[in-house]
């Protein structure tokens, strides 16, 4: 598989919204791959909080909000936050 | 490929989806299409602003009357939108309310603290979005955002933040068909990817 379609296929999986294991994506992405999937990586990020928040998953006070913000911030790493 | 469920189970009834049309009869005076306007797309701004609005500066004004007050206003100034195409309305709206949410943030951070001295920038307790991806992260999401066409901006407000449908998106945009809106966005997807990678 090149690298568009590796990419194509994991920015199709976050606009879908299907899960992914970046972990391993990341770990056999290759150098013309890394900086897109690990934008990706976040752009799922900001994809699931908002699936998360529009379907009421996270409730819109803003204690509820905080406590489901520290589970998706458990999720990345501490070099990018 | 199967796609997850949408927010919103009703089936969008076509005449209270935000088209092209639906703005002209807005901008015409029609206040029925004023209040299917209002009705489609407040709540989902709503819940994408409240991720976005750090709980002290929530305090001082409820999410819902800023999103209510920034649309009414876009409502107001709907024949200076230049509308250069389906979707604009959204794209319009969104950096309305993000400039409010951003005003509001900065008028929370200079009021005295209960001592009489200002807050400093440090004290300000992150949005609950900046907490969950790091506001350096998210930074780098607007300003690639904002490199990106109109279109694609728009395509990717309606289905990453706002978690339209295909289907939605499709009829918002005027697109022929889900499966167009899918490519589409995913298109975007990957643009965006591209300058965001390149930044870091």
């Amino acid at each position: 598989m090149s690298a568009d379609d590796k990419l194509d296929s994991l920015a199709g999986s976050v606009s879908d919204g299907r899960p992914v294991d970046w972990v391993h994506e990341e770990t056999e992405a290759n150098v013309d791959e890394e900086s897109g999937v690990r934008a990706l990586r976040d752009v799922s990020l900001i994809a699931e909080f908002s699936r998360d928040l529009q379907r009421g998953v996270i409730d819109e006070d803003a204690t509820s909000s905080d406590e489901r913000a520290e589970d998706v911030a458990s999720e990345v790493p501490d070099d990018d936050k | 490929m199967t796609e997850a469920a949408p927010a919103d189970d009703r089936p969008p009834a076509p005449e209270l989806m935000i088209t092209g049309d639906l703005l002209s009869r807005a901008k015409g005076g029609d206040r029925a299409a004023l209040g299917a306007l209002m009705e489609r797309y407040r709540p989902r701004l709503v819940r994408w602003a409240s991720g976005r609005l750090p709980a002290y500066a929530r305090s001082l004004l409820d999410t819902n009357d800023l999103v209510q007050e920034t649309l009414l206003r876009a409502i107001e100034v709907l024949d200076s939108i230049e509308v250069r195409g389906p979707g604009v309305f959204q794209a319009y709206v969104r950096q309305a309310v993000l400039n409010r949410i951003r005003d509001q943030v900065r008028w929370a951070r200079r009021r005295p603290g209960q001592d009489g001295v200002p807050e400093t920038l440090e004290d300000a307790a992150p949005s609950p979005l900046e907490r969950a991806i790091g506001t350096e992260t998210l930074d780098r999401y607007e300003r690639a955002l904002a490199r990106l066409t109109e279109d694609d901006r728009r395509l990717l407000h309606l289905r990453i933040e706002l978690d339209f449908s295909y289907e939605e998106v499709a009829a918002i945009t005027e697109r022929g068909s889900r499966d167009a809106a899918r490519m589409a966005v995913q298109r975007a997807l990957r643009k965006l990817a591209d300058v965001m990678g390149h930044e870091r």
